[in-house]
This record gives structure tokens, C-alpha cells and sequence, in this order.
């Protein structure tokens, strides 16, 4: 038997084929939810971006060009929809992980100290920083990719970093 | 000077910091960081984050999330993501376009419904509730494609397979199945219900008069039958799949795979799966995975052997599975078809597996004694599905071998009603059998009062109205001339000429133009003869010897200048008539091909920007075997227009392929599809066949015949001037 590829099981999402959609959430939900949840610090946000980001895989393959890897197009692709869904809060007051959700959610309990501290400062960061770094020290993303995800330049996207990274020792050396 | 004397920038610590410390630059910082507390805890600062950010845990995945998005991908929810990369913006123009971001924004969310969609669409989006075919009502909704503009009804048709469907949809059937009513802005549902005995449903949706289809970008969509289990019934995956074979053989091999993927313990299923890999992906491709399926045939084997109740059904399909097995690479393949294949043929129960094997056995050493092959057949009938469709047309060919007339008339009636659409060719066949020419003469008029009224179930679901006016009509030239001819041989003759004059005005064909020309001489009307003389001569397949015999006899009986300006009239009416029928379908990514010494090329190299004739051949396909020699003349004559030629096997080159390929005395290169990247760009399932490919690389013509194609590659070539 073919393993079948996530790019095959997404396009199986639109064709109603028997069990593509579980089988690519099971293969990249997680995945996704993690991304979305770092770039938004909520995790119903974040589930919210990844719900829609499966339903809107049958549209969004027609535009699917296969050209890199599926994976890598499907990280970015939750990365913008979670960035639109930024920019939309931005327009309305709302809590932060910093306030509400770690105390809230139980797998947030399961973290480790130092890792809610570094978590609870990322969140802590303005948007703008906290996008970039995420991006790119979390998800790994490269400063094009990011600046591309952004509609900013490159170079703004490597300054916003470094200003992250130095709010961030600050933030964290005054917690300690 | 290699010091610094001011703190470094952030960027150079953390490229330091992330790097492996080497360098001039490096050397130049460490000598900084070896004097400054403050930047050496910058970079351990650094590298402990870039150690702990790439390991922060993100929350677990709730149960009930899938379930959400299940339950909104069934309501036929539909999102548009961000899909496409946004542009840097120029600090300049950052404003305005922040301006108009806010704008846009206060009216949408975060992601926009398709409802709120403005962008111009070419397809529309059908859901089905629920999304499988089921006893009850199901409901479609329909979200318009731009195409149909304010509409207020649309149409939703269909095709249906039950599980005996046959491959390919020759014998296929359409129906509307319900009136799409708006219920608001590019909003449509409609309700109907889908008949028990159905496997698999293909839609498509058009405007009240058919002028307009949205066919969902050539893929239309789709409902299967699904068992209690959830899974998609086998038989209605093989039938989606038999609804694709020579439409979308890419997608019909997918199907096949997904197929063995929900039923693995399937022979039949697997016997599916490796004739398309084997067709689409090359024999590399086969030989990769020989091995898996000769290690499967013996656990088949050894299974069904033990298992008392094994059918007909599972025993044919082991043979189907065996055979598709190279027996040299699968030694155990070919004493496991035999021994399934004898447990057909003597299974008691009658199923039509082992009534075509024995019909199959039994009739192969009746080949050249028609009479008992008639007689044979008759025996077997009536039979359901791929088997009737065999019967039919090997009855036929043999009652005409046997100058059978009233044999063959019922025969080609049987056929007929099993593949309606063949009704032309089947009938138009029977034309030199003189004892039912009367018969004949009903079936042909009935066919052509077919083919020149509206008939919406023999309409495929992709084609409009106006499309399959044209395929008709192009389709009763060779009826209106197999009439005209029976009525000259009734001694009819005035009717005879004028449905022969009629006949060769539907559509190019110059075998068809040469026979009416000859009959209109013979009936006195020597003006409308040469008329189509002209024609035959304004064909660049006409071969020059004809050529020059036309012009001497027009010689003799018109003006010099006369005949010119009827040769002329007849090349612009090629080029109207051919032109017409020419699409324009972009070649999707490389086509690599090999030489038959093993060098690789591809389409692109071999074309360099000439119109390029692309054609199919196999060692293993009579008509190919036939016709192959014949690609030395049309290299020639392509060659003498400046139009490539790019003959294409469909296998590996070998020694003994070269060896065949010499044998042939074809002069031409010819090239092998070792990745089956051909079949997969031109979308193609047969040989011989051929595509003309302009000087642009878009597909003209396509599924075209040799008989056919010079003058579609010139009619293509002439197009742009003859310009490369």
C-alpha cells in the first residue's frame, strides 16, 4: 500500500474522502494549535485559527501549488490566518495568557517554571515584537518568510527580534 | 585594527551567539566579549533562548475540536484563508495601505466567509447533507459560480452508476435531478433523493437552457454510497473510479489507492490499483513495488484457498490481480492465475465472472467460423454489464464476418442500447449489408433524428448545450453520407445527392469529401464534385500524387483560374472548420521523456518552440503495431512545414525495444515516458493517439488520430503564419 501524503489527505478533506480529515489533524493538529497558540497567547483563539484552517483547506488547495513542502505551506498558512486574527484583536480589548490563561487552562499547569515564565513574557510582549519572535525563534521561520507573512521588510523584522529578545531579559530578569 | 571599542549590535551578538564562532568577525567580537560582562551575558542570554523557545509546549488538542470541524465541513461551511503571501509595503505607501486595511476590515472577520467574498470566481462550491447517498432526501446547496450571474433557478444534474457500471462512460446516462432555487445573493438549495440501487453520483450544475455549466473545474463533484461502518463502499469506489478512467486517470488511480488503503484485503481492489500504477507511473514504478504485491498474491492465495466459501467474484478477481503481475519478476504469479482461473471456469454458481470466462475459453478457437461464434454468443445472452458490452460487439463483428444481415441488425441493436452514443459508428456499419438495407436505412434515419434533436441524457455532465450541438452535428456527416449511399444503392438517386451534399458539409473530412465527390460525378453534378475535390486537395494530408491526378482532371473540365480560387475557398473553410474545434490547455510542469540510447530530454528541448505533434504509441496495442510505420511519412511531411513530431512509447528503454524500434525501419526518434510524466501532463489513456502542441506549449488538439492530426498541425501552424 501508497502512504498517502498530507497534501493528498487535504485535497481528500474537499472530496469528502472517508477519514482525511482525521487523519491530517492527527498528523498536524497539534502542530498548528501550538503555532496559533504562541503567536495569539489564547488558547480558544487558537483553536478557533485551527478550525478554520481545515475548513478552509478545500478552498485554500486550489491555490496549492505544490512547489515546497506541504507541510511547510500549511505552518504558514495557520501563521497568517492567526496573524489576521491578531491584527482583528487588536481592535478590541481582550485578555492575555498573562492574565487569564495560565492559570486557566490545565496542560498549562503541566508546564515547567521556567518555561511559564518565558511563556507569560512572550505574551507580555507587544504584538508586533511577540509575532516576530514567536515566528522566528519558536516556529523557526526564516526573516523572509517572516517579513513576507508580515508585509514588512526584512530588516524590520530582524530589528523587531532583537528588540524582543532585549524586552524580554529585562522582563525576566525582573521576575528573578 | 581588529578591536571593537563600541558594544557590538544585537545583531552581530546573535549571530554569534547561534553560530559556531568562527571567523574573522568572531574573533573580533570574542576579543569584545573577552572584556565585556554585559555582552557575554547578551549571548548566554541568547543562546539559552534559542535552546528553550523551540521547546515551549504548546496546549494538548481537545477531543471535541475534530469534531467541530467535522460537523462544519458537513454543514457545507466554506473559509477563504489567507493563502497568498503579502508583498513588502514601502514605508510610502504604508499608510494608505493601513487606511484601507482598516477599511476593509470593520466589515469582515478574521477570516472571510465566501458569502462576503468579492473576488471573481470560475467554479462555484456544491455541499451536499449529508455528504454520502443515503434512502432519504439529500439536500444540495449550491454557492454560485460567477458564471450564472443573478439566476434565479439553476440545475443540478447527475450521473449514476450502480455497482455494475462499466469502466469509462460510453454507456453512461444523464438526468437532471432537481431545480437549484436561490435563497439569497449566489445562494442555492435544492432537495432530491438518489435511488436505491445507486453506488456513486457525479454532479454538475447549469443555467435553465444548459448554455452555461459549472463542472467544477473539470472534476465535478461527487456522492458514494457508504457502508455501516462509515467507509465508502468498495463497489462505489470502484465505480467513482470506473467514472474517471479516460476522463482523469491521475485521479481515478488515486481513487484506487484510497481504495486499498479502506480495503486492504481486497484482490480485486489491488488489481485495480497496480494497472494504473503500472499505466500512469511507468514500469519503474512497477518494478518498485513488485516484490509488496507478489508477497500479497501469495497471502491472497493461501487465504482463499483455505476458505471454503470463496466466490466466483474473489477468485476472478485473484486472476485479475495475478495477471498484472510480471510473471518473470513473480514466478508464483503465473501458477496462482492458473489455478483461480480454472476455479472460475468451473464454478457452479453461473455468476458472470465465470460465464465470461468460459464464454472467453470457448470462443477464442471459434475465430474464423463466425457462424458457431453468432450461435455461442447467443447462448450467453443476456448479459449485465462489461460482459454484455463484449458479447455485444464480438456478436456484431461476427454476424458481419458471416454476411449475416438480420444477425447483425439485432446485434448492433443490443449494442446500441448498452452504449447509445455509438449508435453513428455502430450503424453506419451495417451500411454494405444489402439484405437489411431497409432496416438499416430506419435505424440510420432514427439515429440522425437523434443526433439533430435535444437529448439531455446522453449530454455528459461537462458539456453545454451548444457544445454537444457541435458534436452532434459534426457526428451526423458520416450518417447523412451512410444514408445517402444506401438510398443511391436503392436507385433513389435525387435524394441520394442531396443528403450526400449535406453530409459533406458537416465538419472537415476529407476521406468523406473524396467518396461524396466520386458519387456526384457518377450522378452528373460535376460542380458540386469539384467543389469537394478542392477540398480534398486543400488538404495538406493528401498525398501528392493525388494531389496532381485532382488538378489534372479539374484541368480538363474548369478554368485555371476557377480551380485556383476553389482550392483557395477550400483552405479557408479547413482553417474555419479545424480552428473551431482547437482548445488551449496549458502543458502542467516538465515532461521528461528519454532517448531510446537512455539520454534524457524533455518536451520543451525536443519542441524549442515549434507547433509539436505528440504521439502515443505501444508495442502492445494492435492498432498502435498497425499504424506505427506510418510515423515515418508523417515525420516527413511535418519535417517539410517545420512542425516537430515527438513519438512517445509508454515503457522503459531496453534492447530489445531498440531492437523492435529497428525493426520497424521508423526513422523518426522516438522517445520513452521512463516517468510517466507524458501520460500525466496530456492527461491521456490510450494508443495510438496524438496532440498538437502550438508554439506556445498549449495543447490544441487533443485524443487526435493519425489520419487526422498533419492537417490539425497545420491548420495550427498556419494559424500564427507559420511563425515560430
Amino acid at each position: 500500500m501508497n502512504a498517502v501524503s498530507d497534501a493528498e489527505l487535504a485535497r481528500g478533506i474537499g472530496d469528502g474522502t472517508y477519514g482525511a480529515l482525521e487523519a491530517l489533524y492527527a498528523h498536524c493538529g497539534q502542530d498548528l494549535l501550538r503555532l496559533a497558540f504562541h503567536l495569539l497567547g489564547s488558547v480558544d483563539e487558537a483553536e478557533d485559527v485551527v478550525q478554520e484552517v481545515f475548513v478552509g483547506l478545500p478552498l485554500a488547495m486550489r491555490r496549492y501549488e505544490e512547489r515546497g513542502a506541504f507541510r511547510s505551506w500549511l505552518r504558514r498558512l495557520t501563521a497568517r490566518t492567526a496573524l489576521m486574527q491578531l491584527r482583528r484583536r487588536a481592535r478590541r480589548p481582550t485578555e492575555t495568557l498573562d492574565s487569564t490563561e495560565a492559570r486557566q487552562h490545565p496542560s498549562a499547569q503541566d508546564l515547567v517554571l521556567e518555561r511559564i515564565d518565558l511563556q507569560a513574557a512572550i505574551a507580555s510582549l507587544p504584538d508586533a515584537l511577540r509575532s516576530v519572535f514567536v515566528l522566528s525563534q519558536v516556529e523557526q521561520f526564516s526573516h523572509a518568510e517572516i517579513a513576507a507573512m508580515l508585509g514588512i521588510r526584512r530588516g524590520t523584522s530582524e530589528v523587531r527580534l532583537h528588540r524582543a529578545i532585549r524586552r524580554l531579559r529585562s522582563l525576566l530578569e525582573d521576575r528573578s | 585594527m581588529n578591536v571593537w571599542f563600541f558594544h557590538p549590535t544585537d545583531r552581530a551578538l546573535l549571530t554569534f551567539a547561534l553560530s559556531t564562532g568562527s571567523g574573522a568577525v568572531s574573533h573580533r567580537l570574542k576579543t569584545h566579549l573577552a572584556h565585556c560582562q554585559r555582552c557575554r551575558g547578551t549571548v548566554a542570554f541568547m543562546r539559552q533562548l534559542a535552546i528553550e523557545a523551540p521547546a515551549l509546549p504548546g496546549p494538548t488538542l481537545r477531543e471535541n475540536l475534530v469534531d467541530r470541524i467535522r460537523e462544519r465541513l458537513a454543514e457545507g461551511a466554506a473559509v477563504i484563508l489567507p493563502v497568498e503571501a503579502s508583498r513588502p509595503i514601502s514605508p510610502r505607501r504604508r499608510w494608505v495601505a493601513a487606511a484601507a486595511v482598516t477599511i476593509v476590515a470593520v466589515g469582515f472577520g478574521v477570516v472571510w466567509d465566501v458569502n462576503a467574498a468579492s473576488g471573481s470566481t470560475e467554479t462555484g462550491e456544491l455541499r451536499f447533507a449529508p455528504s454520502r447517498i443515503q434512502s432519504g432526501p439529500i439536500v444540495a446547496r449550491y454557492r454560485s459560480a460567477d458564471l450564472f450571474g443573478d439566476a434565479g433557478r439553476l440545475v443540478l444534474r447527475a450521473r449514476y452508476r450502480t455497482k455494475w457500471g462499466e469502466a469509462y462512460q460510453w454507456a453512461s446516462r444523464q438526468r437532471s435531478v432537481a431545480t437549484l432555487v436561490r435563497e439569497g445573493s449566489g445562494r442555492y438549495s435544492a432537495k432530491f433523493v438518489i435511488p436505491d440501487s445507486v453506488v456513486y453520483a457525479a454532479f454538475s450544475v447549469e443555467n435553465e437552457l444548459g448554455t452555461l455549466v459549472d463542472d467544477n473545474a473539470h472534476q465535478l463533484w461527487y456522492l458514494t454510497r457508504s457502508a455501516a461502518d462509515g467507509r465508502p463502499l468498495s463497489e462505489a469506489l470502484t465505480q467513482r473510479s470506473n467514472d474517471l478512467m479516460g476522463e482523469n486517470m491521475e485521479l481515478s488511480m488515486r481513487v484506487a489507492q484510497e481504495q486499498s488503503r479502506l480495503y486492504p484485503d481486497s484482490p480485486a481492489v489491488w488489481g485495480e490499483v497496480v494497472a494504473r500504477e503500472r499505466f500512469l507511473l511507468g514500469q519503474a514504478r512497477a518494478d518498485s513495488t513488485l516484490a509488496e504485491h507478489c508477497d500479497r498474491l501469495k497471502r491472497f492465495d493461501s487465504y482463499y484457498r483455505e476458505n471454503l466459501s470463496t466466490t466466483a467474484h474473489e477468485a476472478d478477481a485473484i486472476v485479475q490481480y495475478s495477471v498484472q503481475l510480471d510473471e518473470r519478476k513473480c514466478p508464483s504469479a503465473s501458477p496462482v492465475g492458473k489455478y483461480w482461473q480454472n476455479r472460475v471456469l468451473n464454478d457452479p454458481s453461473g455468476g458472470d465472472e465465470s460465464r465470461l470466462r468460459r464464454y472467453s475459453r470457448d470462443v477464442s478457437p471459434l475465430f474464423n467460423d463466425p457462424k458457431r461464434s453468432l450461435a455461442l454468443a447467443e447462448r450467453y445472452w443476456p448479459a449485465r454489464g462489461f460482459f454484455g458490452t463484449v458479447l455485444a460487439n464480438n456478436a456484431l463483428s461476427a454476424a458481419r464476418g458471416a454476411n449475416d444481415g438480420s444477425a447483425a441488425l439485432k446485434w448492433a441493436d443490443r449494442f446500441v442500447a448498452k452504449s447509445p452514443s455509438l449508435a453513428p459508428q455502430v450503424y453506419g456499419a451495417l451500411a454494405p449489408l444489402k439484405d437489411i438495407r431497409e432496416p438499416t436505412l430506419d435505424r440510420l434515419r432514427a439515429t440522425l433524428h437523434r443526433l439533430q434533436t435535444k437529448q439531455d441524457s446522453l449530454r455528459p455532465l461537462e458539456v453545454s448545450v451548444a457544445q454537444q450541438a457541435r458534436l452532434d452535428s459534426a457526428a451526423t456527416g458520416p450518417v447523412l453520407a451512410a444514408i445517402g449511399k444506401l438510398l443511391l444503392a436503392d436507385g433513389k438517386k435525387a435524394g441520394a445527392l442531396d443528403t450526400l451534399r449535406l453530409a459533406a458539409d458537416r465538419g472537415w473530412n476529407p476521406r468523406l469529401f473524396g467518396e461524396v465527390a466520386q458519387t456526384l460525378l457518377a450522378g452528373g453534378d460535376t460542380a458540386g464534385a469539384f467543389k469537394l475535390m478542392a477540398r480534398v486537395v486543400a488538404d495538406p494530408s493528401t498525398r501528392p500524387s493525388v494531389v496532381d491526378s485532382l488538378t489534372r482532371v479539374a484541368a480538363t473540365k474548369m478554368p485555371p483560374n476557377a480551380w485556383r480560387v476553389a482550392v483557395d475557398s477550400a483552405r479557408t473553410r479547413l482553417r474555419t472548420d479545424l480552428l473551431v474545434e482547437a482548445v488551449a490547455m496549458p502543458i502542467r510542469g516538465k515532461v521528461r521523456l528519454q532517448a531510446l540510447d537512455g539520454r534524457k530530454t524533455d518536451l520543451a528541448a525536443l519542441s524549442r518552440g515549434r507547433v509539436t505533434v505528440v504521439s502515443f504509441w505501444s508495442r502492445f496495442c494492435g492498432p498502435s503495431l498497425q499504424q506505427f510505420p506510418g510515423l515515418t511519412e508523417l515525420s516527413r511531411q511535418l519535417d517539410e512545414r517545420g512542425i516537430a513530431l515527438v513519438p512517445v512509447l509508454n515503457e522503459k528503454p531496453s534492447p530489445e525495444l531498440r531492437r523492435y524500434v529497428d525493426g520497424t525501419h521508423v526513422t523518426a526518434p522516438v522517445f520513452a515516458d521512463s516517468w510517466g510524466d507524458a501520460i500525466r501532463a496530456f492527461r491521456n489513456f490510450g494508443t495510438p493517439v496524438f496532440f498538437v502542441v502550438d508554439a506556445t506549449g498549449r495543447v490544441r488538439y487533443r485524443y487526435s488520430t493519425l489520419a487526422k492530426v498533419l492537417t490539425q498541425a497545420v491548420a495550427i501552424h498556419d494559424e500564427s503564419g507559420g511563425r515560430q
